[in-house]
């Protein structure tokens, strides 16, 4: 029986998936150590969505509250759904929240939205060219971090939700307090 | 009682499986009449018994039995009833039922229009079609039973998450399954024809039939998610590239292929181990798509509870099955002999194309799907977006989209490419005609805008003009010309309507894209917007109950030169049981674009003791209607293709004998 090379190549291209889709399995997107954990966060200094605000650098994160950092876009369907407990935490004197805007078709419709929804936000820094992200490390968005005494100490892949703010988030922010 | 009874239907369908698996294969190999045979009877027992076993599942929910935790956990008695029913695939456990349920079906679907098939054939498809029901009954079974009870039972359920009480999606899940599962069957019988190592015309027409049924249900299943994202999302978007999108997205690709490399095995005897190829490559997507939706590797907006044991065993089925029959096709590829030559400029030249564009279109969508975690797995964090999707899937739809549309000139074997000219002219009028109209009605766009629209008016042009030549339209009489048109084939039919369709999706899309206008702004009630020629005023919100949700809608008055044309009433929902907000967005279809209009509560920008402010979204979309009218084409040109009678199993069966007699 002879077999031709270009009939075996299927299968080793579908091997090699089967081996990351399991690798995959095993990296849970929610509960992997991230490369940034007790690490300062990367340099960085990104411009303004908004030409008339301030736009964001690394140093915002280094003051003395605690900052949540949320990398967002206004065209990420999961963004809208924890928008209300970013604008919940935004209410809060302890902390800062921060927002990092990536890749938008339009800057238009992203300003639009936050005007509409209302902005949780105190700084928003624009990463068009999705150079800080790569360097955050991110998977997708939204992604939400916590910064600490400058040292980031939580990573939140997708979108924050009800687990996640009763069980980690606000006890976490609790236990800083102290 | 009645969980009991479905729960013993499922593990008596798995052994039924189980046997359907192993006899008639056996039979097969052994040329065993008698346990061929088999395999029609267990067939039908397997569909029987999965019915009864979903019926009580559907019956739990609709009398809100709480006593089963699969009921508990996503119902609610204050459910409306069409939503306790579509609750029943709303989640996780149930919708691998109906997986199985679907899959049983076309089991007995072959069972019972397969009765001319030859018996050894018959067996090994219906053999291969239950080793993929034991992997979904044994899936149900020990990772996922809908049939759990719970003790003590809770007085109320936790309710369903309220995205999905919407009838766009709930018939969504169950189209988009008939689609995925249909799949199965061109697998089966791609297996069968490997074991048997023979492809021939006669497969290649047993083939088409179940994927052209399969495509239907893809299309109308992909058309009716993107419709619900349109309106249940508020969002004014109609497609997120977002991995469970893609799921679906990847299959239908694939499927489109597998549709048109078996028209060349049927009529030219070639492209044969291609065409087998795809057909365990579009099953596979389904599976992988399965694998992505259910085991959590991917972030995605659809958030079905995932766990990791659950991702295990599809990984460890979709490895036996996928891999399993890949090993089969490179031992058995070359047994498959291929057949008529022919030129690069003709009808096959233009299918190949056609395949060659599916073919890179899907793979690009699955390595960007699967990229972020391919590069997860080396330590680097990634991200793939719109962007990535946007720049590498549309250059490759554009090229596709321009062959598709000269492809039906072409002749078979070969083509005429002096004479090409000649006959497709009056397109390049009609496209030029188009275009004029197009840019003379809303203004200038990007360029490659342009060209989206463009290439959607020159393939729908010349899909009539096509037609036109076809029925000798201007050159005979009317009479004739109808006459000529009533009498084409219905395969003929149903490619021009189909291909028509596919051009007026697209010039939907490029029209909505290109000329949306918005107005994103906060008013009071009273206030007015100018949208386009329309004058819109918010005239008053008000809150209002619905069946297990309250509600502010707000009314909207549209008007063009001073006079009222409609009325829009978008609203915001708040449910209780769990816990969610939604919006409804308002959407008046005019003939030349929707209407679109969405509330919202601006949690900023409100003053204290003033009247409220409400966040207003208003988008024109031109031509969007285009777009779901040319998928409905897209899927009734499947089905005029699917009732020739070429594709029937008797006229089949009479062509082998004619055939054999030669």
């Amino acid at each position: 029986m002879k077999i031709k090379p270009y009939y075996i190549l299927p299968i080793v291209v579908f091997i090699g998936m089967a081996i990351f889709l399991f690798v995959g399995l095993g990296l849970n997107p929610r509960e992997t150590a991230f490369p940034l954990y007790e690490q300062s966060p990367p340099d960085f200094a990104l411009g303004p969505l908004h030409e008339e605000q301030p736009g964001l650098t690394d140093e915002d994160l280094l003051g003395d509250k605690t900052v949540i950092l949320n990398f967002f876009a206004s065209w990420c369907a999961p963004c809208r759904e924890e928008h209300p407990y970013l604008m919940a935490l935004s209410e809060r004197d302890d902390i800062s929240v921060y927002g990092i805007d990536y890749r938008e078709v339009s800057r238009e419709k992203a300003i639009a939205w936050l005007y509409r929804d209302g902005n949780p936000f105190a700084l928003i820094g624009y990463d068009q060219d999705a150079r800080v992200v790569m360097e955050w490390g991110l998977a997708g968005v939204p992604e939400t971090f916590i910064v600490h005494n400058g040292k980031v100490i939580r990573r939140y892949q997708g979108p924050l939700n009800v687990p996640i703010m009763q069980h980690d988030l606000l006890p976490l922010l609790e236990a800083l307090e102290k | 009682m009645i969980a009991e009874i479905g729960h013993f239907a499922l593990i008596i369908a798995l052994m039924l499986a189980v046997a359907q698996s192993m006899a008639p294969l056996y039979g097969a190999w052994r040329r065993n009449a008698t346990l061929m045979a088999l395999c029609s009877p267990l067939a039908w027992g397997q569909f029987l018994l999965l019915g009864v076993s979903f019926l009580c599942l559907t019956y739990l929910y609709v009398v809100s039995d709480f006593s089963v935790q699969n009921v508990f956990l996503n119902s609610h008695t204050q459910k409306p009833l069409l939503y306790k029913v579509s609750g029943v695939w709303g989640n996780h456990e149930g919708s691998i039922l109906l997986w199985a349920l679907i899959l049983a079906f076309f089991g007995a679907a072959v069972a019972m229009f397969g009765r001319r098939l030859p018996q050894t054939f018959k067996a090994r498809v219906l053999g291969v079609q239950a080793l993929i029901g034991v992997g979904f009954l044994s899936f149900s079974l020990f990772t996922s039973n809908p049939f759990i009870r719970l003790n003590p039972a809770p007085l109320e359920g936790q309710g369903l998450n309220p995205l999905l009480q919407d009838p766009g999606l709930a018939f969504h899940p169950p189209m988009l399954y008939l689609g995925y599962v249909g799949l199965s069957i061109a697998f089966s019988f791609a297996i069968a024809a490997l074991l048997e190592g023979r492809v021939n015309a006669l497969w290649a027409r047993w083939v088409r039939p179940w994927t052209l049924a399969a495509w239907c249900f893809l299309t109308a299943g992909i058309a009716l998610g993107s419709w619900w994202a349109y309106y249940e999302l508020g969002w004014g978007g109609w497609w997120f590239w977002d991995p469970v999108e893609n799921a679906s997205l990847m299959p239908w690709l694939a499927a489109t292929a597998l549709l048109h490399s078996a028209i060349v095995v049927e009529k030219r005897e070639t492209l044969k181990s291609w065409t087998v190829l795809l057909a365990i490559v579009a099953f596979s997507l389904s599976l992988l798509g399965t694998f992505i939706v259910r085991s959590g590797v991917l972030n995605s907006v659809h958030a079905f509870a995932s766990d990791p044991t659950r991702g295990v065993y599809i990984l460890g089925f979709l490895f036996v099955v996928v891999g399993g029959s890949l090993v089969l096709y490179a031992v058995r590829a070359s047994t498959l002999q291929a057949g008529g030559m022919f030129a690069a400029v003709s009808r096959e030249g233009g299918l190949v194309w056609n395949n060659l564009f599916l073919a890179a279109a899907t793979g690009t969508v699955l390595f960007g799907t699967l990229f972020p975690m391919l590069a997860d797995a080396f330590g680097y964090k990634v991200s793939v977006a719109a962007p990535y999707f946007n720049a590498v899937f549309v250059p490759l739809m554009i090229p596709l989209l321009l062959v598709m549309a000269v492809g039906p000139f072409l002749a078979w074997k070969r083509g005429n490419i002096a004479a090409l000219p000649g006959r497709i002219w009056p397109a390049v009028i009609l496209l030029l005609v188009g275009l004029g109209l197009a840019i003379w009605w809303q203004g200038a766009a990007a360029p490659l805008e342009i060209l989206g629209l463009a290439t959607g008016i020159w393939l729908l042009a010349s899909v009539l003009v096509e037609l036109a030549g076809r029925i000798n339209l201007f050159r005979t009489s009317l009479g004739g010309s109808m006459k000529r048109a009533v009498d084409l084939p219905r395969g003929a039919w149903g490619m021009s309507v189909a291909h028509a369709g596919m051009g007026l999706v697209v010039i939907g899309m490029a029209a909505s894209i290109s000329w949306e206008r918005e107005v994103i702004s906060l008013k009071y009630p009273g206030d007015s917007s100018t949208l386009g020629a329309y004058e819109i005023t918010l005239q008053d919100v008000a809150l209002k109950q619905g069946p297990n949700y309250r509600y502010h809608e707000g009314t909207f008055i549209v008007r063009r030169d001073g006079a009222v044309i409609a009325t829009l009433y978008p609203e915001i929902r708040n449910y209780t049981d769990p816990v969610t907000q939604t919006t409804e967005a308002a959407i008046y279809p005019l003939i030349s674009g929707d209407l679109y209009a969405v509330i919202a509560e601006s949690g900023a920008n409100n003053i204290p003791g003033e009247p409220k402010r409400w966040g207003v979204r208003l988008y024109h979309k031109p031509l969007i209607g285009w777009m779901w009218l040319g998928a409905f084409m897209m899927f009734v040109g499947g089905g005029l293709s699917l009732s020739d009678r070429r594709l029937r199993v008797g006229v089949a069966q009479k062509a082998k004998q004619a055939e054999a007699s030669v």
